[in-house]
């Protein structure tokens, strides 16, 4: 008697290996996106644990930082004023800076009629008796003192007369 | 019902592994991408909190280290140098101890104040961005140098100020002074950071101490 008779036909021989192929294939799936599932959600709880001990961090840090609020609201107003301070310093103009060194050039023998100072001009109105004095200012002392002056533009000379005995001129600054 | 008794036994192979593909489908779509986008959104706000708690923890040392006596000192020096508001007799305290300084006369000054109240946001006089209140200021001298030297030494004195024009004639000046200003803007400091002074602030402050006597 023949025993070694295959009842089953090849093709249906590879129609169940296909099954089992598909079997196993959809169990892989399902345990790789169950895993990497699972692990995402560890994952998102230890995410979420992680920022509530940071919450909770800054809450203590706050109730730290109450209790020297006054102290913290005093810094910050110090710092204010500083920035403050420091651009007003920065853009304000020392006018008298400019005039004093004007004065500077002119020789103490020289009469002080009357000055008008602003932003951009500086009129000086003076009296002298010695008309070589006052050449040699012009010439000499003015056109030398001129260069170090910042944002001197240009130097006039307004009017000129005499008066009496002595000579009365007014020198304009022009500046920026 | 024939259908389903035709097809069931043919396709009841399939029905698990269909089944599996199914629920991984389930998992990758409504598991896996909405978490993969919770864990960015989390760690975007982990990092966020961190770094406000480390801006916090460094306000709270930079503020251990500053001494009580000294900020108040400080802010006392820089308010009277830069005040919230019109301070008459600070202003007043600058010319009359300038004028003290320079050995001038001081023979008066006006102003005008305004600006008790206005509906709306008034128009305030202002240079480069800071309220200024702005004062006439006559004073006699026989020497132009003491008249200078006035303005130097105002420019030396807290409140913070600035001539702007003056005329001198007759041993008399006639001087336009702003005194600068700045009201609080709380909601604006409130939010910025406690750092420490820094060396050129420091300066900053003990100039300011010094141009207070």
């Amino acid at each position: 008697m023949k025993t070694g008779i295959n009842l089953i036909t090849k093709r249906r021989h590879d129609s169940k290996k296909i099954d089992n192929r598909i079997f196993t294939g959809s169990v892989v799936l399902f345990s790789v996106c169950f895993l990497v599932g699972l692990a995402i959600i560890i994952y998102v709880l230890i995410l979420k644990s992680t920022y509530s001990n940071v919450i909770t961090e800054e809450n203590g840090v706050k109730a730290k930082l109450s209790s020297l609020s006054v102290k913290k609201e005093r810094s910050l107003l110090i710092k204010d004023r500083l920035m403050g301070i420091q651009k007003i310093l920065s853009i304000r103009k020392k006018l008298s800076n400019q005039v004093a060194m004007i004065l500077a050039e002119i020789p103490p023998d020289f009469g002080m009629e009357s000055i008008n100072a602003n932003e951009k001009l500086i009129s000086i109105r003076l009296g002298a008796q010695n008309l070589s004095e006052v050449d040699l200012l012009f010439e000499e002392r003015l056109k030398k003192a001129a260069k170090a002056m910042e944002g001197l533009i240009r130097i006039d000379i307004k009017s000129f007369s005499q008066s009496g005995d002595k000579y009365v001129f007014t020198l304009d600054f022009h500046y920026q | 019902m024939d259908y389903f008794r035709i097809y069931y036994p043919k396709y009841k192979k399939y029905l698990v592994p269909a089944i599996f593909i199914l629920t991984s489908l389930f998992i990758v779509f409504v598991i896996i991408f909405p978490q993969i986008s919770e864990i960015g959104k989390l760690n975007k706000s982990i990092e966020d909190k961190k770094k406000v708690v480390m801006d916090l923890q460094d306000d709270l040392n930079t503020l251990i280290t500053l001494s009580e006596e000294g900020t108040k000192s400080d802010l006392a020096t820089v308010a009277n140098a830069l005040p919230s508001a019109k301070d008459i007799s600070l202003m007043f305290l600058a010319l009359s101890s300038s004028a003290s300084f320079a050995n001038v006369e001081l023979a008066g000054f006006s102003l005008k104040l305004g600006g008790v109240y206005e509906a709306g946001s008034g128009s305030v006089p202002s240079v480069a961005g800071f309220p200024t209140l702005s004062m006439n200021v006559v004073i006699k001298s026989k020497e132009p140098e003491s008249i200078i030297s006035f303005i130097e030494k105002l420019h030396e004195k807290i409140p913070l100020s600035e001539v702007g024009k003056f005329e001198i004639s007759s041993n008399v000046a006639n001087f336009n002074v702003n005194f600068y200003y700045k009201p609080y803007d709380i909601a604006s400091i409130s939010t910025q950071k406690v750092t420490p002074l820094s060396d050129s602030e420091k300066k900053l402050i003990e100039k300011l101490r010094s141009w207070d006597m």
